[in-house]
C-alpha cells in the first residue's frame, strides 16, 4: 500500500474535479460523502506510508516516485514528482487528519447552504493543492501547489460573495499572496540560474557545500522568506489573513489555520540546508518571526471578534514557528506546527459551533455564559485555550518550550525574551476570550423563538477528537529532562531538516520551563482580574490610555498606510495610463473630432478624426526616440 | 557618426525649441474668420471633403494592377532569349492570376456602374 | 536542397485563396459554408506539405525562400491559427454579417503573407510577406461591413500599417545602401557607429525595427492594437493577436540574435529593446486594468504578452520563444473563442458585466474560459505558467536578472484583471439576460482543442519542447 502514496493528492484532486463538474447535479449527502471519503482514503494511504517509513531503517531515503518529465530548460529538468520523507509524512498526516476531521465537521455546518457542492469542490481542490505542495520533490512543482492553494483560498474566502466584505477579502487575499509569490517564483527562477535544478537534495546539497556564493544564498533565501510572508501572513504581508474569517469557519479552521497559512514555515524547514547556510537570512526569519508573533498578539488583545482574535493568534503563533526556524531549531518549528494544527483547528471550529449556535453571531460582547447551553463545546474550546496558552502538559506547552529553549541554546536571549513575553499575551488574549464568550452575564440578543443549542454530532465528534489530540500530542516531543530519547519528533525529524541547536543543561532548561509555565499563567492570571473579577478595568484603561487603545484597535493603522502607500498610487498610475492613451486620445479623439474638425457634421464622420493622427504621431515620437537612443 | 548624432540633435532640438516656443508665445483667439480654409476670397459654399463614389477607387485599384503588369512584360520582352521557357511560364502563371481577379471583379458587379 | 517543392505549402495555400475567392463570386447557394471547407482542405493540404518537408531543409529562388525548420514550425503554427480562424468564423460570418467567402480567402492570404516573412533572410522577401499580410488584415478587419467599430478598425489599421510599412521601406533604402547586400547577415559588414554598424545603417535598422515593432504591437509603436483588436471581427482579431506577432517575432529573432552576441551592438540594441519590452509590458498591463469590456482588456493583455515575448528575444532564447507562441495561440485563441461563442445573429457579448454570472448560465463556457485567463495570468499548472517561467529562466539565466523583475512585477499586475473576468463570472448576480446561440459547433471544436492545448503543453510539454530544441539547434 505504501507504494501507492502518491496517490495521495491525486485522490481528492479527482474528487475535486468530479464535484466541480457534476456537482451541481449530485444530491446533497452523495456530494458530502464523496468529498469526506476522498480525504479518507488519501489519510489512509498517508497511514500506510507513514507506518512503512518508520519500519525502514535510519537514513534510508524516503519514498519517491516520478510520474512524467514535466519541464526541461537548457541545463534543468525538473520531473512531476512526488517524495514521502520524514518531514512530509507530518505534514502529509496534518492535512489529511486534520482535513478529513473538518470535511466532516463542514457536512453539519454547511448543510443548509445553496452553493454545498461549490463549497466541498473548492475544500477537495484545496487539499489537492496543499497536498502538492507538500509532496513535491522539488521547489518548481512546490510553487504549484502554493499557487493553488492562494486560488483556493481566494475562492474559499469569497465564498459567500454575496456579502461585499467577503468578495473584497478574497481579493485581498490573493493580491497580497501574489505580491508574495512573485518574490518567491524570482528566487525560483534565481536558483534555477545558479543551482542548475530545482529539486530540494540538490539545492540543500548545494547550499550545504558551499557551491554558491553567500551573497545569492542570502538573497534567494529571503526572496523566498518574502514569499512566505505572504502565504503565511507575517510581517508585513499579514494583513489579508484578518480579513480572511469572511469565509466559512471551517475554511478558516482548515485553510487559515492548520494547513495552508502553515506552509511557508514548511517550506523554510524542506529548505533547511539552504537557511541554516545562510546567517543573515535566518536572522530575518528569526526577527519577523518573533515580531510578527508579539505584534499580532498585541491586536488580539483588543478585537471583539471572536474570529479576529483566533486570526491574530494564528499569525502571532506562525511567528513563533518561524521564530524557532529562525534559531536553527527546525524540528521545534513543526513541532509547533503540528500542535498549533490541532489546537487552533479545535478553537476555530469550536468558535464555528458557538457562532453556529447562536445563529451567526461572531461578536464576543454579545456573548457570554455560554457554558451552561454548549456542554460539548465549552470543555473542549477549554482544552484548546489552555493547549495555546502553554499551560503543562497539554500539547503547546511542549512545543511552545522547545521554541523558546532553542532560541535560549541559541543565544538568541532578545528573541527568547520576545518569544516569553508573547507567550504571557497569548495566554491573555486567549482567556479574556474564554471569559467574555462563556463566563459572565448572558449578553445575546437572540430573538425568542430561537434558543441556544449544542451542535449535531457530526460537529462535536471531531471537536471531541481534535480535543484530545491537543491535550496529547505534545508527548512526542518531551523536553530533554525527561531523558535524551525523549524527543521522538525531533529524531524522527532529523533524517529530513538540519539538526538543532545545542542542548542544554538539564537544570537551565527546567528553569526555562519554569519561566514559561509561569508566563502562561501570568497571562490567565490578567485575563481572569480583567475580565472575570472586575469587568470595569478593561474599559479604564482604554479611556486611561486612549491613544495604546486606539492604536491597537486600528490594528496600527497598516491598512490605511498599505493604501495609501501601495494601493491608490498603482491604481492612480493606472488611470494616469489610461487617461492618457486611451481617454484623450482614443475616447477624446472620438467624441470630440467632430467638434474639432468642424466640416465633419454629425459625428458620425468617425473615420476621419484625429485619433489616427495622433497614434501617426505617437509612432513618429517613439521612432526618432528609439532613433536617437540608438545613435546617442 | 558624429555629424549625424550632431545634425540630430541641432536640427531636432531647434525644431522642438520652434514649436514650444510658437505654442508658449502665440495668442490662441480662434474665432470662425480664423477656422476658414482660405483666410481671403469668397466664403466657402460647401464641406472641402466632398464624398467620392466608391465604384470610382474599385476601378482605379483595377487599373493600376493592370497597367503594373506591362512593367513585367516589359523587361520579359527584353530577356525572353535568356529566360526562355521559364520566363514564358512565370509570366504566365502572372497573368493568370490577373485574369482571375479581373474575372472576380467582373462577377462581383465592379463595372455595373450604378 | 533546392526544389520546386519548397514552395508547395505557400502555393497551396495561394491556389486555395484563389478558388474559395472564384466559387464565392460564382456560387448561388445562400449557405456559404461549403467554402469554410475548401479553406481548410487548403491549409491541411499545406500542413501535410510542412511535414513532408521536415529536416530537408528545402529552398528555393536562388536560397531567398528557406524552408529551414525554425521557419517550418512556425508555417505549421500559422497553419493551425488559420484552421482556429476558420472554425471559429464559419457561423459567426453569418451571424455578423460577414462575407464567409471573402472571410476565408482572406484568412488564406494573410496565412500566404505570414508564411513568406517566416521563411526567408532576404529582406525585400520579408517586406513581401509583409504587405501581403498586412493587405490582407486591412480588408481582414473591416469585414464586418454594416459594423461601424469595424470598418473603423480596418481604417485605422490601413492608415497606420502603410506609415509603418514606409518607415520598414525607407529603413531597407538605408540597410541596402550601407550594406550593398538584403541579406540579414551582411549588416555588421563596415561597421563604425557605435553599435557597429555604418551610421546611417543604423538607422535603417532601427526604422526596420520600429515597423516590425508595429507589427508586433509594441510600445511606443503599439497604439492602434486595442483599437484594431477590438473592432475587427472577433475570429480576425485572434489571427491579429497572433499571426502577425508571431511572424514579426520570428523575423527578428532571425535577424537579432547573431547581432546580439556581437558586443556593441548589444550593449546599443540590447538596452533600448529592454526598455521597449518594460514599456510594453506595464503599458499593457496598467491600461487593460482599467477596462470594462473583456475584448479590449485581451487587446491589451495582448500587448503585454508582446512585451514577455520581446524578453525571450532579447534573451536570444529560441526554444523558449517558440513555446511560448505556440502557448499564446493556445490560450489567446481559447480566450477569444468563448468571447465570439457569447454572441447571437448580430450581437456580441463583450462587456465585463454581460459575463456577470456565467458560470451559472453556462458553466461549461466559464469553466472553459477561466481555464484560458489562468492560462494567460500564468498561473500554474496550466500552459501559460511553464512559457512564461521558460522565459524568465531564460532571461536570468543569460545575466537580464533586471528585465526578469520587471517582467515577473509586470504578470504580478497583470492577475487582477483576469481575475476580475473569473469574479465577474462566478461571484456576480446576472443584471441582463445575454442569451447566446449555442448552435455552433466548430465554435466548441475550436474551444475544445484550446483546453487540450492549454492542459496537455501544461502538464506534458515534453514532446513540443524537444520538436522546438531540434528545430532550433541547427539554425542557431
Amino acid at each position: 500500500m505504501a507504494e501507492l502514496f502518491w496517490l495521495i493528492p491525486l485522490i481528492p484532486g479527482a474528487s475535486a474535479l468530479l464535484l466541480v463538474l457534476f456537482g451541481a447535479k449530485l444530491s446533497r449527502r452523495w456530494v458530502a460523502w464523496q468529498a469526506c471519503s476522498a480525504v479518507f482514503l488519501s489519510f489512509l494511504l498517508s497511514s500506510a506510508a507513514f507506518a512503512h517509513l518508520v519500519r525502514l531503517p535510519p537514513g534510508a531515503p524516503g519514498l519517491t516516485k516520478t510520474l512524467f518529465a514535466w519541464i526541461s530548460s537548457g541545463p534543468f529538468t525538473s520531473p512531476i514528482a512526488f517524495a514521502f520523507d520524514h518531514l512530509t509524512a507530518v505534514m502529509t498526516l496534518v492535512v489529511t487528519g486534520v482535513g478529513l476531521l473538518i470535511h466532516v465537521y463542514s457536512t453539519a455546518y454547511m448543510a443548509e447552504d445553496r452553493s454545498h457542492a461549490r463549497y466541498f469542490a473548492h475544500l477537495n481542490l484545496f487539499t489537492f493543492f496543499m497536498l502538492v505542495l507538500v509532496m513535491a520533490s522539488d521547489l518548481v512543482l512546490m510553487f504549484v501547489g502554493w499557487e493553488g492553494v492562494g486560488l483556493c483560498s481566494y475562492l474559499l474566502i469569497g465564498f459567500w460573495f454575496e456579502r461585499p466584505a467577503a468578495a473584497k477579502a478574497g481579493m485581498k487575499a490573493f493580491v497580497v499572496n501574489r505580491v508574495g509569490d512573485a518574490a518567491f517564483i524570482l528566487g525560483i527562477l534565481f536558483l534555477l540560474a545558479n543551482v542548475g535544478g530545482s529539486s530540494f537534495s540538490l539545492i540543500n546539497k548545494a547550499a550545504g557545500g558551499g557551491l554558491l556564493p553567500s551573497g545569492l544564498m542570502t538573497l534567494v533565501a529571503i526572496l523566498l522568506f518574502i514569499g512566505a510572508t505572504g502565504k503565511s501572513a507575517q510581517i508585513p504581508l499579514y494583513v489579508w489573513l484578518p480579513d480572511a474569517m469572511e469565509g466559512p469557519t471551517p475554511v478558516s479552521a482548515l485553510i487559515h489555520a492548520a494547513t495552508m497559512v502553515t506552509a511557508g514555515v514548511y517550506m523554510v524547514c524542506r529548505l533547511s540546508g539552504l537557511y541554516a547556510a545562510s546567517g543573515p537570512a535566518s536572522t530575518v526569519v528569526a526577527w519577523i518571526g518573533a515580531a510578527t508573533a508579539l505584534f499580532a498578539a498585541a491586536m488580539a488583545l483588543v478585537q471583539n471578534d471572536i474570529k479576529k482574535v483566533l486570526a491574530y493568534s494564528t499569525i502571532s503563533q506562525i511567528g513563533y514557528m518561524f521564530l524557532g526556524c529562525g534559531v536553527g531549531a527546525y524540528a521545534a518549528g513543526m513541532f509547533h506546527l503540528v500542535t498549533h494544527a490541532f489546537f487552533k483547528s479545535l478553537l476555530f471550529l469550536a468558535a464555528g459551533s458557538v457562532i453556529h449556535a447562536l445563529a451567526g453571531e461572531q461578536d464576543m460582547r454579545r456573548m457570554g455564559g455560554l457554558r451552561k447551553h454548549l456542554p460539548v463545546t465549552f470543555p473542549v474550546f477549554l482544552v484548546g485555550a489552555l493547549a495555546i496558552s502553554g499551560v503543562p502538559f497539554l500539547s503547546g506547552f511542549f512545543s511552545k518550550d522547545a521554541i523558546l529553549t532553542g532560541a535560549f541554546a541559541g543565544g538568541q536571549y532578545a528573541l527568547w525574551g520576545a518569544g516569553l513575553l508573547g507567550a504571557v499575551l497569548t495566554a491573555f488574549y486567549m482567556f479574556r476570550l474564554v471569559y467574555m464568550t462563556f463566563y459572565g452575564k448572558e449578553r445575546t440578543a437572540m430573538e425568542p423563538g430561537h434558543s441556544i443549542h449544542e451542535s449535531p454530532r457530526a460537529m462535536t465528534i471531531p471537536l471531541v477528537i481534535l480535543a484530545a489530540f491537543s491535550a496529547l500530542a505534545g508527548y512526542v516531543g518531551l523536553p530533554v529532562f525527561f531523558g535524551e530519547k525523549a524527543d521522538l519528533f525531533g529524531r524522527y525529524l532529523a533524517s529530513s531538516v538540519k539538526s538543532g541547536s545545542p542542548h542544554l543543561a538539564v537544570p537551565t532548561e527546567g528553569l526555562l520551563v519554569l519561566l514559561a509555565t509561569a508566563s502562561a499563567l501570568l497571562g490567565i492570571a490578567l485575563a481572569f482580574v480583567f475580565y472575570r473579577r472586575t469587568p470595569a478595568l478593561p474599559s479604564r484603561l482604554a479611556s486611561r490610555f486612549p491613544g495604546v487603545y486606539r492604536l491597537l484597535v486600528g490594528k496600527y493603522y497598516i491598512d490605511e498606510v498599505y493604501d495609501a502607500v501601495v494601493v491608490r498610487p498603482l491604481v492612480r498610475g493606472a488611470e494616469k495610463v489610461y487617461e492618457r492613451f486611451d481617454l484623450k486620445v482614443i475616447d477624446g479623439a472620438l467624441n470630440g473630432s467632430a467638434a474639432a474638425a468642424g466640416l465633419a457634421g454629425k459625428g458620425l464622420n468617425f473615420l476621419q478624426s484625429g485619433l489616427v493622427r495622433d497614434y501617426a504621431l505617437a509612432f513618429l515620437i517613439g521612432a526618432i526616440t528609439f532613433l536617437g537612443f540608438l545613435l546617442l | 557618426m558624429l555629424e549625424l548624432t550632431l545634425s540630430f540633435l541641432v536640427f531636432g532640438l531647434l525644431a522642438a525649441v520652434m514649436i514650444v516656443i510658437n505654442y508658449l508665445l502665440g495668442p490662441r483667439k480662434p474665432n470662425p474668420a480664423r477656422e476658414k480654409p482660405f483666410e481671403c476670397g469668397s466664403p466657402p459654399l460647401q464641406a472641402g471633403i466632398g464624398p467620392v463614389n466608391i465604384p470610382f477607387f474599385l476601378v482605379a485599384l483595377l487599373f493600376l494592377l493592370l497597367d503594373v503588369e506591362i512593367a513585367f512584360f516589359y523587361p520579359l520582352a527584353l530577356a525572353f532569349r535568356d529566360r526562355g521557357f521559364g520566363g514564358l511560364a512565370a509570366l504566365g502563371t502572372f497573368i493568370l492570376v490577373l485574369a482571375l481577379g479581373f474575372v472576380y471583379a467582373w462577377k462581383k458587379g465592379i463595372f455595373r456602374w450604378s | 536542397m533546392t526544389t520546386f517543392m519548397a514552395l508547395a505549402p505557400l502555393l497551396t495555400v495561394v491556389f486555395g485563396a484563389l478558388v474559395v475567392l472564384l466559387l464565392e463570386a460564382f456560387m448561388k447557394r445562400a449557405n456559404r459554408e461549403p467554402l469554410g471547407y475548401v479553406a481548410a482542405l487548403a491549409l491541411l493540404a499545406a500542413g501535410f506539405f510542412v511535414i513532408r518537408s521536415w529536416n530537408r531543409d528545402l529552398d528555393y529562388f536562388g536560397g531567398r525562400l528557406v524552408l529551414d525548420r525554425f521557419s517550418l514550425l512556425l508555417i505549421a503554427l500559422f497553419v493551425i491559427l488559420g484552421l482556429f480562424v476558420l472554425l471559429m468564423g464559419l457561423k459567426y460570418a453569418a451571424r455578423q454579417g460577414m462575407n464567409l467567402g471573402e472571410f476565408c480567402g482572406l484568412v488564406l492570404l494573410a496565412v500566404a503573407g505570414l508564411m513568406i516573412m517566416v521563411s526567408s533572410t532576404d529582406w525585400l522577401v520579408v517586406f513581401l510577406g509583409l504587405e501581403v499580410l498586412s493587405v490582407a488584415s486591412y480588408a481582414l478587419s473591416g469585414l464586418k461591413k454594416t459594423d461601424r467599430t469595424s470598418s473603423e478598425a480596418a481604417a485605422k489599421y490601413f492608415l497606420m500599417g502603410s506609415f509603418a510599412g514606409a518607415f520598414f521601406v525607407f529603413g531597407l533604402a538605408l540597410v541596402f545602401g550601407t550594406s550593398g547586400s538584403l541579406d540579414f547577415s551582411t549588416l555588421l559588414a563596415g561597421g563604425v557607429s557605435g553599435a557597429g554598424l555604418a551610421p546611417a545603417g543604423a538607422v535603417g535598422l532601427g526604422l526596420i525595427l520600429a515597423a516590425l515593432s508595429f507589427k508586433i504591437a509594441i510600445a511606443p509603436f503599439h497604439m492602434w492594437a486595442p483599437d484594431v483588436y477590438e473592432g475587427a471581427p472577433t475570429p480576425v482579431t485572434v489571427f491579429l493577436t497572433v499571426g502577425p506577432k508571431a511572424a514579426g517575432l520570428a523575423v527578428l529573432f532571425r535577424l537579432l540574435v547573431p547581432l546580439l552576441r556581437n558586443e556593441p551592438f548589444a550593449a546599443v540594441f540590447g538596452s533600448a529593446l529592454s526598455l521597449m519590452a518594460v514599456l510594453t509590458m506595464f503599458a499593457g498591463n496598467l491600461a487593460a486594468l482599467r477596462q470594462r469590456s473583456v475584448k479590449r482588456m485581451l487587446a491589451y493583455s495582448s500587448i503585454a504578452h508582446s512585451g514577455y515575448l520581446i524578453v525571450a528575444v532579447i534573451a536570444g532564447d529560441g526554444p523558449s520563444l517558440v513555446f511560448y507562441l505556440v502557448v499564446y495561440l493556445f490560450m489567446n485563441a481559447g480566450a477569444f473563442s468563448v468571447l465570439a461563442a457569447m454572441s447571437r445573429k448580430g450581437v456580441e457579448y463583450t462587456a465585463l458585466d454581460d459575463f456577470a454570472g456565467l458560470g451559472r448560465r453556462y458553466p461549461w463556457l466559464a469553466a472553459c474560459l477561466s481555464v484560458f485567463l489562468l492560462s494567460l495570468a500564468g498561473f500554474p499548472p496550466t500552459a501559460g505558467f511553464l512559457a512564461k517561467f521558460y522565459v524568465f529562466s531564460g532571461a536570468v539565466r543569460e545575466g537580464h536578472v533586471a528585465l526578469a523583475v520587471a517582467a515577473v512585477l509586470a504578470s504580478l499586475i497583470s492577475v487582477a484583471y483576469y481575475l476580475k473576468v473569473i469574479v465577474f463570472m462566478y461571484m456576480k448576480e446576472d443584471q441582463g439576460e445575454a442569451a447566446i446561440d449555442q448552435e455552433n459547433p466548430a465554435l466548441y471544436l475550436v474551444i475544445f482543442l484550446c483546453l487540450f492545448g492549454v492542459v496537455q503543453l501544461g502538464l506534458w510539454p515534453g514532446n513540443l519542447l524537444a520538436l522546438i530544441r531540434q528545430a532550433l539547434s541547427a539554425a542557431f
